[in-house]
Order: C-alpha cells, then sequence, then structure tokens
C-alpha cells in the first residue's frame, strides 16, 4: 500500500475542501498554505489519512508537511516500516 | 415519566467583535465566519460569577412557565468555573433562589459533554427518589481562564448560561424525553483540553476526537433505537465551531436543513451549547425525534436521544 500526490488530491475532492479547491490546480511542490487551504483543511486531509492507511501522525511531524509531495512521501515512509 | 418540560437561556447583552482581532490573529472574515462561525462572543460583566448566570437564566424560565420554587426537589448545576472550589455552587444558586431545604444540591463538573451527562444524571437522580421537579443549569464561562493572545481559544469561547425544568408528567405528550444515552471518555488525551492557569487546547487532538468517535457513536445509539440517519429530525451537537460541526455533517453525509449551528453571536458556550439550540428546537412541532451530542473536555462525549411521544 502507498499513497500519491494525486492520491491526496482525490481525498481532498471527496471532502468539503473540495467545495472550494480546485484539485487542478493544486501543485504537488508548491506550500498547500499558498494555495488556498488553511491548518483546519490540513487537518482534515491528515485525518482521513490516518484513518484510510491506518498510520499514526504525531503533531510534532505536522511542521515538516507542507506540500502533498511532502505529506506522500512521509506516509509511504511510515508504510514501509 | 420525566420530562423536558422547559428550557431558559441568559446571554449576556455585551459582545465582543471578532472582526476587530483579525488582523491581530493573522485571519480573513470568511475565516471568522465560514470556519470558527463566531461573529461576535457574548461577554459577562467582570463580578458575574456562575451562580449569578444561573440565577439569570432562572428568571427568565420564570418568565416563560409557573414555577413553585418551594416544590423544587433538586437543583443541579454543570460547571468547571464554579464561583469558588468550596463550597459547591448549586447551594449559593439554592440560596440566591430561596428554594427549600429539602431540596438536593450538587454540582457536575464536567465541560462541553456537560449537558448530556447532566439530563441523564437528573433524571435517574428523580426517577431513584421520586422526585416530581427538578432543575438542571449550565453555567461555565471562560472568561477568567483566557489567554488574549492564543488564536486557538481566545476567538471561541462566550459566556451564556441555561436551566431545564425537569418534571415528572403523568401526560407525557407534547414533551421531549430522552430515551437512550452514550457515553465515553479517552482519558490518555485529557491534557488536550485543560487550565492550569489559563486553557490551552490542542485543537487537532480534539479534532480528531470528535471525528473518530461521535459517527460511531451515534450509529450504535440509533442501531440499538432500530432507528436511521433519515428518522432524526434535528442533530444538535455541542457547538463548537462551525468547522467541527461541518466536519461531522460531512462524514455522515447529514442534509444540511437538520443540522443546527448557531453561536454566529454569541460564541461556544461550554455546556450551555446544546441547551441554548433546544431551548427553540423542542419548541418546534416538526421535530419528534432529536440527537444530542457533547464532546470536548476529558476528553468526554456523550450521544442521546431524545424524543416527542
Amino acid at each position: 500500500m502507498s499513497i500519491t500526490a494525486n492520491s491526496i488530491k482525490v481525498i481532498i475532492k471527496n471532502s468539503e475542501i473540495g467545495k472550494k479547491i480546485n484539485i487542478e490546480d493544486l501543485d504537488d511542490t508548491k506550500n498547500l498554505y499558498d494555495q488556498g487551504l488553511d491548518s483546519l483543511d490540513l487537518m482534515t486531509i491528515l485525518l482521513i489519512i490516518e484513518e484510510e492507511f491506518n498510520v499514526h501522525i504525531p503533531d510534532e511531524d505536522i511542521e515538516g508537511l507542507k506540500t502533498l509531495n511532502d505529506i506522500a512521501n512521509y506516509v509511504n515512509n511510515k508504510l514501509s516500516k | 415519566m420525566m420530562v423536558i418540560k422547559e428550557i431558559a437561556s441568559y446571554i449576556p447583552g455585551k459582545k465582543e467583535s471578532n472582526y476587530e482581532l483579525a488582523e491581530k490573529f493573522n485571519i480573513d472574515t470568511l475565516f471568522i465566519k465560514n470556519k470558527l462561525g463566531v461573529e461576535f462572543r457574548s461577554i459577562k460583566e467582570k463580578t458575574e460569577t456562575a451562580s449569578d448566570l444561573c440565577v439569570k437564566a432562572f428568571e427568565n424560565l420564570e418568565g416563560k412557565i409557573d414555577i413553585e420554587r418551594n416544590k423544587i426537589d433538586c437543583c443541579i448545576v454543570i460547571t468547571q468555573n464554579p464561583d469558588y472550589n468550596i463550597p459547591h455552587t448549586s447551594a449559593i444558586v439554592h440560596s440566591k433562589l430561596n428554594l427549600p431545604t429539602n431540596c438536593a444540591c450538587f454540582d457536575i463538573s464536567l465541560g462541553c459533554s456537560g449537558y448530556v451527562y447532566g439530563l441523564s444524571v437528573i433524571i435517574s437522580f428523580m426517577k431513584e427518589n421520586n422526585f416530581k421537579h427538578g432543575l438542571l443549569f449550565t453555567a461555565d464561562s471562560y472568561r477568567d481562564i483566557l489567554d488574549k493572545n492564543d488564536k486557538n481559544t481566545y476567538l471561541l469561547f462566550g459566556d451564556a448560561s441555561t436551566v431545564n425544568y425537569i418534571s415528572d408528567e403523568k401526560d407525557s405528550s407534547n414533551y421531549f424525553i430522552p430515551i437512550d444515552f452514550l457515553f465515553g471518555t479517552t482519558g490518555t488525551d485529557f491534557n488536550s483540553l485543560i487550565a492550569k492557569e489559563k486553557l490551552f487546547m490542542n485543537g487537532r487532538k480534539v479534532f480528531n476526537f470528535v471525528l473518530k468517535e461521535i459517527p460511531k457513536d451515534i450509529s450504535i445509539l440509533l442501531e440499538r433505537n432500530n432507528l436511521k440517519l433519515e428518522n432524526i429530525d434535528k442533530f444538535v451537537f455541542h457547538q463548537g465551531s462551525k468547522y467541527i460541526i461541518d466536519s461531522i455533517k460531512d462524514k455522515l453525509a447529514l442534509d444540511s436543513d437538520k443540522v443546527v449551528f448557531d453561536i454566529y453571536k454569541y460564541g461556544n458556550t461550554v455546556s450551555s451549547s446544546i441547551p441554548i439550540i433546544l431551548e427553540n428546537e423542542i419548541k418546534k412541532t416538526e421535530n419528534k425525534n432529536i440527537l444530542i451530542s457533547g464532546f470536548g473536555v476529558g476528553l468526554s462525549k456523550g450521544t442521546a436521544l431524545l424524543t416527542r411521544r
């Protein structure tokens, strides 16, 4: 099991956040906060990922999760251990 | 049959605007309206205590229904910001309302789940002791424990109080009756919402707790009562913030018309938030089944089904 930036976009599209963000406009390498998302949106995305992929993302690791690629790499790293 | 005979609330008229704090906390008007859902916070007078707030709610109750104070069998106050550590605030309310000496008084120390617990406790207590008339107060002002520089908490909380008049009625038709409760606690996260000196909240921990636990509990409660989501006329969740209510609504795919959110003008009032909304909802004839759910400090949760026969 692995996660990609595209699968995170699908998560966003299927959530409440998808109503305000067009996922086609999201750049995998840019800071999500610069693309119309806020800290509450990130909280929602991380919770869905935690539940769908059965991983725990501690608060102290969130600072490093700024882009879709950051999140995908972080989760894949957890899943491979 | 024990019924919720009437509910009254008191929301202080003095308000503070969150729009005036937008620049300080680097937020915009859309965040205030669509995420927090709190445009203004109700502010009690500095000298007002929990018992004062209870008395004001009671005065509003007396404006709606005749109460024979000498017939009140019990008085319960839900608060974590009492007048004093000792004695219990309900004793002070007892004194201020001149309730009879055979009236039992005690406090319940719970936050945002407090009303649901309190409803179960007062009804069980009254049934066990053959009481006829009881008062259940909520009054938990966070005003004195808020850090003015904490974005996570300062913009959310407002002051208010409520009172439920619980009565043993021979004809219970037209009144709401709690028919089932479900409670729980995730004590390992007790420090996610804690006041040592000032209030601290780990918003993500609370958010995750609510989104993981509350939809699950709602499903359990409905299933064991042979009900489905579509059988519920109104969902009255603790009014923590608009975002958390929208997130629960989204997760359960609930109809927006059935989910009440209305704290724009006064804020998150802790254990008072559910009864403030219920005060209006129990009067609407179209409502037969109401689901209430409180969650927060503890981290504690309580969900209940109310029905009108």
